[in-house]
């Protein structure tokens, strides 16, 4: 343990330089704006991952927030000019009360009926801003959204809004863990491993799973809010129903329950066409085959895939961790103490009924 | 009393599973329910604890009618339970499940938790420490970094009731807890559901293992068909006909 500890730091002084050089190795915009399109995908699947990884609930309304998300973003830094760092605030916020207010009355349900609602309201969404053209330029969508600024500081490059963006990613990651490592974490697990013992545990598992949601919803919002500012251009067709396939994909193949796991699926995706340019025009069905492949042949995703690797090949050799020993052994512990602290002194001491069962049962027979 | 059922009636269908079955218990009792298969008893635990809502009838606990009342709220009266096919969080280890136990008596909210305030910090570390009491109480600590799923029957059985008990009940349900063990194992249960008793709990436990029920309950329900058809102590109860003729079949002369 010690030894993967102090490999900790220059690990992470390798990443942070490596994520940092990232973009001028990069030899066009093209692959700069790609990198910045990954980063919007790595904030919605590791939200998505909340609500369908952790919790297990299959959800399509991940492109729905996406969509309010973004256009929320491109309509208050356009027509009503706010700043960069409000439209961010509100896109969260709205996508954060639709989130609570549609998981409210629809997480009652599950399973087949829950991915039909879900779905349905991603279709509400699209149809709602090609319909209302008024407000969202229907069809023909919303252009000339400003480029992300706060305060004077304009982000109008590709390589400035990289920066930008892999802040909040790592700001959105750090949260997510944040929220994996404390209370409502292992509440999302414990109702995905039994939702009736979770309850039994005094979880109102409807309102963990509202909280699930929410969460989703507001990465999703965050997303939808990069995804604008970064494009400058939205229109109904980015948040058709192959998107909300797309974001199911990533969190699969990279691995779903898994922060790593959302994260590296996210970047998978994205590339994965540019490297399948040489197909042509088979790289649909290459892409296909390759997606159901990964999910028949690596149950865990690419994550779980390493991670059971690395625990049989790699870390043993490297880190030389021993096999776990025999038991420590149970310390005799002094129930007296825990239940006198907790619930007062014993009211009743019955030395018979201490006893063990057999003898008493032993005697009446 | 700390439970009383009044009436307690639940159908499915055609099928009454529990026909208007009274039942009072006092605290700190240990009292067992007992009954040939589909006699009710499970269904009745599933009555008690909210995860069924009773189709009439009363429901008390510690005086208070809760009858169709939902499983976290009664937990959060003080009412644990465990499950006849035990129900882990496979995914969690040995201590996160019992953690998850002590949820319901934190206060931090989310904002807390992701901002790692002092309070969270302060919740989640006492969460750790009593977790880890109640898995010293079961016998078990040394398991809890494990996952359940490489734990034994008879020691996942203890885990599961270290994080009922990790809910503070003041009535702990316990759905079989004998099933499947093996006699050491039993005994210890046995040994260690008195001492839960001891220091306050009133237990309710349905249960098939005859020589368990015998040895430890104060006193002892009877169901057939849904209804109760005898209660009283265990020495009562072995020399009841009536208990006789439900576990032999008609003809009286056998030993329950």
């Amino acid at each position: 343990m010690r030894q993967r500890k102090s490999m900790l730091l220059p690990g992470l002084v390798l990443a942070a330089a490596f994520l940092i050089v990232l973009p001028l190795l990069m030899t066009t915009d093209y692959w700069r704006q790609l990198l910045n399109q990954a980063l919007v995908y790595i904030v919605i699947v590791v939200g998505y991952n909340f609500f369908t990884g952790d919790v297990g609930q299959l959800s399509m309304a991940q492109q729905g927030f996406f969509a309010i998300g973004a256009y929320t973003t491109a309509l208050l830094t356009t027509n009503a000019g706010w700043s960069w760092p409000a439209a961010l605030l509100s896109s969260m916020c709205v996508t954060g009360v639709v989130g609570a207010v549609v998981g409210i009355p629809t997480l009652r349900v599950r399973g087949q009926y829950l991915i039909m609602v879900t779905m349905a309201f991603s279709e509400i969404v699209r149809l709602v801003a090609i319909n209302w053209s008024s407000l969202t330029g229907g069809a023909s969508g919303v252009t000339k959204i400003p480029s992300p600024s706060i305060g004077g500081w304009e982000f109008d490059t590709k390589t400035s809004i990289y920066y930008l963006f892999l802040t909040i990613a790592i700001v959105m990651i750090l949260v997510a863990w944040r929220v994996r490592k404390t209370k409502y974490g292992r509440a999302f697990l414990a109702i995905r491993d039994g939702e009736l013992a979770a309850s039994v545990m005094g979880l109102n598992t409807t309102y963990v799973k509202v909280v699930a949601f929410f969460l989703s919803a507001v990465f999703a919002g965050v997303g939808g809010n990069m995804f604008a500012s970064s494009f400058n251009y939205i229109s109904p067709d980015t948040f058709g129903l192959s998107q909300t396939v797309l974001i199911l994909a990533m969190l699969l193949i990279g691995g779903e329950g898994s922060i790593a796991g959302a994260v590296v699926g996210a970047i998978i995706l994205t590339y994965l066409p540019e490297l399948l340019r040489f197909a042509h025009g088979y790289y649909m069905f290459v892409y296909g085959v390759l997606i159901v492949l990964i999910t028949l042949f690596l149950p865990g995703g690419v994550v779980g895939y390493a991670k059971r690797f690395w625990s049989r090949h790699i870390g043993p050799r490297v880190f030389k961790i021993p096999p776990p020993g025999p038991d420590a052994g149970d310390r005799p512990f002094d129930a007296q103490d825990l239940f006198t602290r907790s619930l007062g002194a014993p009211k009743k001491t019955d030395p018979a009924s201490t006893a063990p069962p057999v003898e008493r049962a032993g005697d009446a027979a | 009393m700390i439970l009383e059922t009044v009436d307690l009636t639940k159908t499915f269908g055609g099928l009454t599973a529990v026909d208007a079955v009274d039942m009072q218990v006092e605290e700190q009792e240990i009292r067992a329910i007992i009954g040939p298969n589909g006699s009710g008893k499970s269904t009745m635990l599933n009555c008690i604890s909210g995860v069924y809502r009773p189709t009439s009838g009363v429901v008390k606990f510690k005086g208070e009618p809760v009858g169709g009342s939902a499983p976290h709220t009664l937990t959060r009266k003080g009412m644990g339970r465990t499950f006849q096919n035990i129900r882990m969080f496979n995914s969690l280890t040995v201590l996160q499940n019992v953690m998850v136990g002590r949820h319901c008596r934190t206060k931090d909210t989310l904002v807390e938790d992701i901002l790692g305030l002092p309070r969270c910090r302060r919740e989640e570390s006492q969460m750790r420490v009593k977790a880890l009491e109640y898995l010293e109480f079961m016998g078990i600590a040394s398991k809890k970094d494990m996952l359940p799923g490489s734990l034994s029957y008879g020691q996942r059985r203890m885990v599961e009731i270290a994080r009922a008990l990790a809910t503070e009940p003041r009535l702990l349900l316990l759905d079989e807890p004998a099933a499947g063990l093996s006699q050491t194992e039993a005994n210890e249960l046995a040994a260690a559901i008195c001492k839960i008793r001891d220091f306050g709990i009133t237990i309710v436990l349905v249960e098939h293992n005859m020589r368990f029920v015998m040895g430890i309950s104060d006193q002892i329900t009877v169901l057939d068909f849904g209804k109760k058809i005898a209660e009283g102590t265990p020495a009562d109860c072995r020399a009841d006909p009536r208990v006789i003729e439900c576990y032999l079949g008609g003809k009286v002369g056998g030993r329950a």
